[in-house]
């Protein structure tokens, strides 16, 4: 339990980035399927969003490090550490979102240049989503250096995202009008990551559970984490049930897409804790 | 506490240093009250220097620092990197390693102190050194006028091994002088050491036979030759930790392929990588299993007939002396069942005692019969035990059956060589004491309880067949033995209470030490490192040597030398001449190092010395008894047969004459006795043997305050999970251990390897309890566990001899 | 010249000279460390019923600060390059200037080397003695060994005095390539034996 106190910062972090660059996904589909209003081709003052939530996640890791004057020396180990990826990726995401929300709120983007725009974001969140998993891949520490820990930060993203992102196609009025394809392709993909990041996660503590340790016990360790995935997994069912909810049942819409991004982000930041409970090296 | 980690920064000590104080001094002033005197501002030297100097303490290592000093204070030391690494090299432990915490301990004495509360109660005011000096002085002339010198006495105390101070032969001690100008006191013998070695072995190897010197004893070197070395209790890595110390002789010997047995209620450091050469032992038995290897060599011939006869008395009725003969009292008889007891000594009988299979015991002693050089030799603890002057000469048998001694490779079963036969240097030297009354040193508490009813054989009482009076006026110098290195830390506080009894307590030292709390005045020192100081090497190695220490930092407050001081006391008696005969206290040092230098024109010039700091030299391997054993009749032993007397007509009449505590034996022959709260006593309310070891945390309990030593080495208990686990005991765990006689708190150590039915606690852990409240020791020191029962015939500790019951606080 | 340590696990007492000698020189405070000193235990020490004792007990201790990995956890993930490995002698060590705090270095190590001081704000860790290396003379750990169980040299003099082993409670040198060389006492156990214990834990963690 320390251990989570000191890695708030980076619960927050990762689970913030992850909920605000996956919404892209789902604000570039819907701008991509179905009739949308050519008049307002982009999301307005709502593009902003996500971009707050994912700034929040990058001021909380501000408290992660001791110096954060010498957080642009971080880029010094592009390619060699994988933290300095992550920021690298991060920073440029985030400026990418930054530039889409200032032109699009400025409606400089033509109805194609935001489609167009809303996809390079959407990938590029997978791409973060992807970065932010690989941060941790440190040889030393198995269960972070699985591709587990990529997958399930992945899959994290994508649900996230999927919460948040249709709750802002919500809020823009546009749900209304969205073709149920585009709710019932968000539901698939929120269900797949929900199912793939409690797989990777259980894979993970399998990792600790194996680990031998001098000071740790592993099993416990792994055992307080699948608490946590539990938690991560029901929260997250509920999650979807809401989502699934507001998307057949387009009354009820507002109130049960709030309700699902508040189960799936308490689901991601119960899977992040379980995540770092699992920082066990392979010494002692 | 909290600041202290700040406090010893190094950037912290610049900084005090440059506004000229001293660290510490703040911290200080808050525990002893009052205001300080700045220290005198250290000349601002950006240059750092380098300064030789030496550890102290009484662990006889001496090791050799290079101080580090800049501001005037030590900023880090280094130690001897002079010649070869792969010799001798008086390289630092960890405790002087962290010399500049210690020297600069919150706990430091600034200045002179009165006691305003009770004994014990730690309530003291500062008080001037002219007021300290002229009551010290009104309260000498007090106690001589009315009870004469001999009420007079000087406390052992080990901290400070220096040419002025206190030395290793007895007879240059600072305070001795002192008194010895003023009319004498009453002296004594031996020490808390080897008491009981000091004083019981000469009956058997001779009345100037010293367990301790390269006559009596062969070095640790020798065991090289060997090839089976047998070890009861001595861990040099616990016991000589230093760098050209026993410890490293022992890596020699292990390298030159000696095999080695070590027998030890505990694991000890020195089985580190060879957990083969244990055996463990239940404590305070191993003279039950000394005699069983003696009924193995006997019962399979593999016992040196020709020896025995020729260099013995008492063996076998054929050498036993006219007022013992036909009786059954050789030591055949006890071993086989014929004598004394009637009981055979097979080790199906020393199995229950011991703990160790008779199987192995069998093992062992055909390693024992079988081995062609065979070296045995015993620490320390093993005396030191209620029981211990018996059960130690019961393992000189083995050697002495085998006729294992004076040969190269072997020997005499007792202790190792050590250096003090030939000191290069001595120390200031001390009047001959008019008073020739002795007391065993561990006597001092009965002294003032009630010395006027100590004889010759109750007290062993010597010079005299009694005490006139009882002590009256007590010394302490350079020591922590009125409390936390003495046996029954409660008994004392309540003896010390009755300020009838001893009426005025000194203590001279360094740190507010629990024994400080229970002085009258106490005086602040200076330091090794705070002055200029002398001294050969000390006695836990084997190679000659001298270091001069220079100083390297000022005292804090009014420290002050204590030649000084005694120079003043003695001129309140007008004898300030005859006490300093004109010289400074540098002057003394540079006088005794030259008469060194005389005996031994290759050391340096005293000049030089200042800065080369060290002159030493390796010395070839003694082999104890060499003499005796090549010429038995031109080299007779001081014992009356001038031969080993395994049976001791003296300690026969003693027996017979003495008076002894319910308990207690006194036996002429070497035998296994359990001795008091020893082998059987324990109880169902105190169901453990409860021992103690010289821990690598401190060298008593100097270096004991040190945090950062106490956070690496903790003061825990050993006990064994077949202990712990029906207690509900685990690592860490804060325990009671109450026995007879007090009650302490200490954190547990759940570890195999310490022997089922026996816990182990470090001793010379700073006492710290409410002695006017729960009396609870929280400070884990093993004095307040032990019951005072000096032994039966040297009268020295115990403090082996504890039973006693753990549970959870 | 590259530098590597030497360590002789059958000398060593476990007396923790290196430690504090370590502690002095670097200035550091009660709670700070650049070496460590594990106890190591195994077997057993008991009674039966007839009140008899055999035992199977080992004792052995494991001396340790920095590894200066050929191929270090801490230098690889660090994002700023603050910790660097000396191309020349191989020391790896902390730039307290260019450090962010992040403890990545921290998590990485297998060796539990580098430490977060918060006062400080960077990363600390041995940095083997590199002043004095520069001065030509050892550590200061490993002149203060009184058992003389240390050495520090050239990575060849190291490698020919001990072989670089998996030693009990240190991980696989798989993983970093340790630069430490050791000559293994009787009872040493290989990495992750089954019965080997850390008998110390209050001191060193
Ligand atoms: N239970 C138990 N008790 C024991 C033992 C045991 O094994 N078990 N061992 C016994 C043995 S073998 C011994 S030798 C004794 C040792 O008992 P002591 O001689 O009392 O030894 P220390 O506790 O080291 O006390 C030395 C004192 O000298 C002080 N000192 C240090 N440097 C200086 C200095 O420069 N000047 C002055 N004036 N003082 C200084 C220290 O602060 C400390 O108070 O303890 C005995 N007590
Ligand atoms: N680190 C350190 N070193 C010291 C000192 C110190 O305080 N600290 N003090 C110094 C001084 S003054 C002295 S006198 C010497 C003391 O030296 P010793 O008296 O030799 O030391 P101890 O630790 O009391 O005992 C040595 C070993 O005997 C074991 N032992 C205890 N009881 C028994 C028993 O009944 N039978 C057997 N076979 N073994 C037993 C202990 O477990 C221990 O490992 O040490 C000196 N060196
Ligand atoms: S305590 Fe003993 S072994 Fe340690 S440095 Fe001092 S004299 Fe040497
Ligand atoms: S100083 Fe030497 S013997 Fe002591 S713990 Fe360190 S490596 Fe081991
Ligand atoms: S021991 Fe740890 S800190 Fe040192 S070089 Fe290796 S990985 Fe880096
Ligand atoms: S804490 Fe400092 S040295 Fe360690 S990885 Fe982070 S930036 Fe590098
Ligand atoms: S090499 Fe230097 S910094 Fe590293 S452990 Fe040894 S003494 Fe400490
Ligand atoms: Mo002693």
């Amino acid at each position: 339990m320390e251990a989570l106190a000191s890695h708030l910062p980076l619960i927050l972090f990762t689970a913030l980035c992850a909920i605000g660059a996956g919404a892209f996904l789902p604000m570039a589909l819907r701008a991509s399927v179905g009739g949308a209003s050519p008049a307002k081709p982009g999301y307005g003052k709502l593009a902003w969003v996500p971009v707050a939530v994912l700034a929040i996640g990058f001021v909380a890791v501000f408290f992660h490090v001791t110096v954060p004057l010498n957080a642009p020396l971080a880029l010094g180990g592009i390619g060699r550490s994988p933290l300095s990826n992550e920021v690298a990726v991060g920073g440029a995401f985030l400026a990418l979102c930054l530039l889409y929300a200032v032109l699009t709120t400025a409606g400089k983007l033509s109805a194609n240049a935001n489609k167009a725009f809303l996809w390079v974001l959407a990938a590029s969140a997978v791409v973060f989503g992807l970065f932010m998993g690989l941060a941790y891949n440190i040889a030393t520490i198995p269960a972070w250096s699985s591709s587990a820990a990529s997958v399930a930060m992945v899959a994290l993203t994508l649900l996230g995202g999927c919460a948040l992102g249709w709750l802002i196609v919500g809020l823009a009025g546009k749900s209304e009008t969205t073709p149920k394809s585009v709710g019932y392709i968000l539901l698939a993909v929120a269900v797949v990551s929900l199912v793939a990041a409690a797989i990777a996660s259980g894979a993970e503590s399998g990792i600790v559970a194996a680990l031998p340790s001098f000071v740790h016990d592993t099993a416990a360790i792994a055992a307080e984490a699948n608490g946590f995935i539990a938690g991560f997994t029901l929260c997250g069912i509920l999650g979807v049930v809401c989502l699934a909810a507001s998307i057949v049942k387009p009354s009820a819409s507002r109130i049960a897409s709030i309700l699902s991004l508040a189960f799936v982000t308490a689901a991601i930041v119960l899977a992040r804790c379980a995540f770092y409970l699992m920082e066990v090296g392979v010494a002692f | 506490m909290e600041n202290r980690s700040v406090m010893t920064r190094r950037g912290f000590t610049a900084a005090m240093a440059a506004v000229g104080s001293a660290v510490g001094i703040g911290c200080l002033s808050s525990v002893q009250g009052g205001t300080l005197k700045p220290a005198k501002a250290v000349a601002e030297t950006a240059e750092e220097k380098v300064v030789w100097s030496q550890c102290n303490v009484n662990c006889g290592g001496r090791c050799i620092f290079r101080h580090h000093v800049k501001d005037g204070r030590i900023i880090y030391t280094e130690t001897d990197n002079l010649g070869n690494p792969n010799e001798h090299q008086a390289r630092a432990c960890l405790r002087g390693r962290t010399y500049r915490h210690w020297v600069n301990s919150p706990d430091r004495l600034l200045y002179p102190m009165k006691r305003v509360g009770k004994r014990g109660s730690g309530e003291f005011e500062r008080i001037s050194w002219d007021e300290a000096i002229d009551t010290i002085a009104q309260q000498i002339q007090k106690t001589i006028d009315s009870y004469g010198n001999e009420a007079i006495f000087i406390h052992k105390g080990t901290g400070k091994y220096t040419a002025i101070g206190t030395d290793d032969t007895k007879t240059g001690m600072l305070p001795q002088r002192l008194f010895a100008t003023l009319g004498g006191y009453l002296d004594y013998r031996g020490s808390y050491s080897i008491g009981a070695m000091q004083g019981y072995s000469p009956f058997m190897f001779g009345a100037t036979y010293n367990p301790l010197d390269n006559v009596g004893a062969s070095s640790v070197s020798e065991a090289e030759n060997a090839d089976l070395m047998v070890l009861f209790g001595y861990s040099a890595a616990d016991t000589r930790m230093g760098g050209a110390n026993g410890v490293w002789d022992m890596v020699k010997v292990r390298d030159s392929g000696t095999e080695i047995i070590q027998i030890d209620p505990r694991m000890n450091e020195q089985c580190s990588g060879f957990g083969d050469e244990w055996i463990p032992i239940r404590t305070g038995t191993d003279g039950a299993l000394a005699s069983a290897i003696a009924h193995e060599l006997i019962v399979n011939d593999a016992v040196d007939l020709d020896f025995l006869h020729t260099y013995c008395v008492g063996y076998d009725e054929e050498t036993m002396p006219e007022s013992a003969k036909g009786k059954n009292r050789s030591y055949k008889d006890y071993i086989m069942g014929t004598g004394y007891d009637m009981v055979e000594k097979t080790p199906e009988w020393a199995e229950v005692i011991t703990t160790i299979p008779a199987a192995q015991i069998r093992v062992l002693a055909d390693r024992i019969a079988k081995a062609d050089r065979l070296f045995v030799s015993q620490g320390w603890s093993v005396q030191r035990h209620s029981a211990g002057e018996t059960n130690m000469m019961a393992i000189c048998m083995i050697p002495i059956l085998t006729g294992q001694l004076g040969l190269p490779g072997t020997n005499t079963g007792i202790s190792m060589a050590a250096q003090v036969a030939q000191p290069l240097v001595g120390s200031i030297p001390q009047p001959e004491n008019p008073v020739k009354t002795s007391i065993p040193v561990y006597q001092w508490l009965n002294a003032i309880d009630h010395g006027e009813d100590m004889t010759t054989t109750n007290a062993y009482v010597l010079g005299a067949d009694k005490l006139k009076t009882g002590i009256k006026f007590f010394w302490s110098f350079a020591g922590n033995g009125i409390t936390n290195q003495h046996g029954d830390i409660n008994l004392v506080h309540d003896i010390l209470q009755d300020e009838s009894k001893c009426e005025f307590i000194v203590c001279h030292d360094i740190m507010m030490t629990d024994s400080c709390k229970y002085a009258d005045i106490i005086l602040p020192d200076a330091m090794v490192a705070e002055s200029m100081g002398l001294s050969t090497n000390g006695y836990a190695e084997y190679y000659n040597g001298v270091t001069l220490a220079m100083p390297a930092q000022e005292a804090p407050g009014e420290a002050r030398l204590a030649y000084d001081v005694y120079a003043e006391i003695a001129d309140k008696f007008g004898k300030k001449e005859e006490f300093t005969e004109g010289l400074s206290h540098d002057e003394w040092i540079e006088r005794i190092y030259n008469e060194g230098r005389a005996n031994n024109p290759d050391m340096p010039s005293f000049e030089e010395m200042k800065t080369v700091g060290v002159y030493r030299f390796d010395l070839p391997s003694q082999i104890g008894l060499k003499d005796f054993r090549d010429d038995p009749i031109a080299n007779p032993l001081s014992t009356p047969s001038g031969k080993i007397e395994i049976y001791s007509e003296q300690l026969a009449e003693m027996a017979e004459t003495w008076d002894i505590a319910e308990g207690d034996a006194i036996t002429p022959i070497p035998s296994f006795e359990p001795g008091y709260e020893g082998y059987g006593s324990v109880t169902e309310e105190y169901p453990l043997y409860c021992a103690q070891f010289h821990y690598k945390a401190r060298t008593h309990s100097c270096y004991s305050n040190v945090p950062e030593i106490a956070a690496v080495a903790r003061q825990q208990i050993w006990i064994n999970p077949q202990d712990a686990n029906p207690r509900e005991i685990s690592e860490g765990d804060i325990c009671a251990v109450k026995s007879p006689h007090g009650e302490i708190r200490i954190e547990a150590h759940v570890t195999n390897r310490v022997i089922p039915g026996c816990v182990f606690i470090p001793q010379g852990a700073w006492h710290d309890a409410d002695m006017f409240g729960d009396r609870v020791d929280h400070g884990g020191c093993y004095n307040t566990l032990l019951g005072y029962h000096p032994t039966p015939v040297a009268k020295q500790t115990n403090s082996n001899a504890v039973i006693a019951q753990v549970t959870k606080a | 010249m590259t530098k590597a340590f030497f360590f002789d696990n059958s000398r060593c007492t476990g007396c923790r000279t290196c430690q504090l000698a370590c502690k002095d020189y670097h200035d550091l405070s009660i709670d700070q460390t650049y070496r460590k000193v594990y106890d190591m235990e195994s077997g057993a020490c008991s009674m039966d019923e007839r009140g008899v004792v055999t035992h199977t007990c080992k004792l052995y201790h494991v001396a340790i600060g920095c590894n200066h990995c050929e191929d270090p956890a801490c230098t690889k993930v660090c994002p700023t390059g603050a910790m660097e490995k000396d191309p020349e002698t191989g020391l790896v060590s902390v730039d307290g200037d260019k450090c962010l705090g992040c403890g990545y270095c921290v998590m990485a190590c297998p060796y539990g080397a580098p430490t977060l001081d918060k006062t400080v704000g960077h990363t600390i860790k041995c940095d083997g003695c590199k002043n004095r290396v520069a001065e030509g003379k050892k550590p200061i750990c490993v002149e203060a060994c009184p058992l003389r169980a240390l050495d520090f040299g050239e990575v060849e003099e190291m490698k020919a005095r001990g072989e670089s082993h998996d030693i009990d409670p240190l991980p696989s040198s798989s993983y970093t390539k340790p630069s430490l060389y050791i000559r293994m006492s009787p009872d040493a156990k290989s990495s992750q034996a089954a019965d080997s214990r850390i008998a110390n834990p209050l001191e060193v963690f």
